[in-house]
């Protein structure tokens, strides 16, 4: 017999079934850690940078009266698919949406009160144990929504942080709304007016006479 | 070889859960406690001084092993933190009167941050590089990254020197206001 009509010979390799049972679990073990891992570093960390004073201003700002509203605040866009075949398919034919949603949930807190730097030696005069008082019309001081105010409730799509930021800023400007709504500054008003009385009381003044702001005057009651 | 088969298929089905179920209970149910809230509340805050404050809030995401790529951003922002002490619990027993020389002492709590403002309108994107197969910053993300800016300049606070100038506004302005009122001496106590 020559070297070419030898059979062929067969490789039998044989596998051992408790070899891949350990390779198995091998694999899921280091998939598990990669999870695990994945989710401990989850939250994105930002570095310590140094805070910048830009600006230092003194106040005599009297708070009185604060405002608190959560509101949901949405915007749509054509999504990237929308114009597309596929996407107008899904649209027509199975009626499925395919814009992009933003919808964030806010808290906001609307500060009110009076400018006690705005009063003049005019508008406080002492007589006795009377005092006339005329109080600066209340205004709002500060109309909070910070980053730690907004949840970011449903998000589909990309959205550009100017996007986001214009639709976050809306928030503000319902706030006020819904501020003015609620007779917030004619509370403010009413609060400094007594926030004033107690000080003068307590430095043995009997009578405060308040002159009026006219915008007290025409400021709406809680509930109007 | 069936047995190998087996094997790997069971293989591929465990593969597959590891991968969906988490995916599917990520989303934890939002804490649906009731709590009431009043819209308006009254207060008693005298805002002394306001410090304007810049940061720039900066990341970088390396991602994990099985993630090629990076993203990095930068944002800058602007914050206005307001100062003061709170008037609630002032009454005639803060102010302590001697008709005989003139004088007053007025006791007033310790001066505390009242309110901290970051307006979105003044939160700018400066910087944003996402490689090839990395997702775009969501906007879920950003705002986190804005939540830990904010809470690191809330932190910053004892350091800034804002409660230091508050009380020493609050002195001035209790001084000016019990002189007008005809006292010769005015002593501002903080406790």
């Amino acid at each position: 017999m020559t070297a070419m009509e030898k059979k062929p010979r067969k490789i039998v390799i044989t596998v051992s079934p408790l070899l891949v049972l350990l390779a198995i679990l091998l694999v899921v073990g280091l998939l598990l850690a990669a999870r695990m891992a994945k989710r401990e570093k989850h939250a994105l960390t930002i570095d310590d940078t140094a805070l910048i004073v830009t600006k230092i201003q003194t106040l005599g700002e009297l708070t009185t009266a604060c405002y608190y509203d959560e509101m949901v605040l949405t915007r749509s866009k054509p999504g990237a698919l929308s114009s597309t075949p596929l996407g107008s398919l899904a649209r027509d034919g199975f009626g499925k949406d395919v814009d992009d949603h933003l919808v964030l949930i806010a808290k906001g807190t609307v500060r009110a009160g009076v400018d006690l730097l705005e009063m003049g030696p005019e508008d406080i005069r002492f007589s006795g144990d009377t005092v006339f008082v005329h109080l600066p019309a209340p205004q709002y001081l500060d109309i909070i929504v910070n980053p730690s105010d907004f949840e970011v409730f449903a998000e589909s799509g990309k959205w550009a942080h100017e996007e986001v930021t214009k639709l976050q800023d809306t928030a503000r400007q319902r706030l006020i709304m819904e501020a003015d709504h609620a007779g917030l500054k004619r509370k403010a008003y009413e609060g400094a007016m007594d926030a004033v009385t107690d000080l003068l009381v307590a430095s043995g003044y009997t009578y405060i006479r308040y002159d009026h702001n006219p915008s007290y005057i025409k400021m709406p009651r809680l509930g109007d | 070889m069936k047995k190998i088969f087996h094997t790997v298929g069971t293989f591929f089905v465990l593969l597959l859960t590891i991968f969906m179920v988490p995916g599917c209970s990520e989303r934890v149910p939002e804490d649906t406690t009731q709590r009431e809230i009043e819209a308006i509340s009254q207060m008693r805050e005298l805002s002394l001084v306001e410090y304007r404050v810049r940061k720039i809030v900066k990341a970088n995401d390396e991602g994990e092993w099985y993630k090629i790529g990076d993203r990095k951003i930068l944002l800058s922002c602007t914050a206005y933190l307001k100062a003061g002490i709170d008037l609630s619990g002032f009454s005639a027993e803060n102010v302590d009167i001697n008709r005989l020389d003139g004088s007053v002492t007025v006791t007033v709590p310790h001066a505390k941050l009242l309110s901290l403002d970051m307006p979105a309108s003044e939160i700018r994107e400066e910087y944003d590089h996402v490689t090839m197969l990395r997702q775009s910053f969501t906007a879920e993300e950003r705002n986190a990254l804005l939540r830990q800016g904010e809470k690191q300049i809330r932190s910053s606070v004892p350091s800034l020197g804002i409660l230091e100038k508050a009380e020493e506004n609050a002195r001035r302005f209790f001084e000016s206001v019990f002189t007008k009122m005809g006292f010769t001496s005015v002593e501002v106590v903080f406790e």
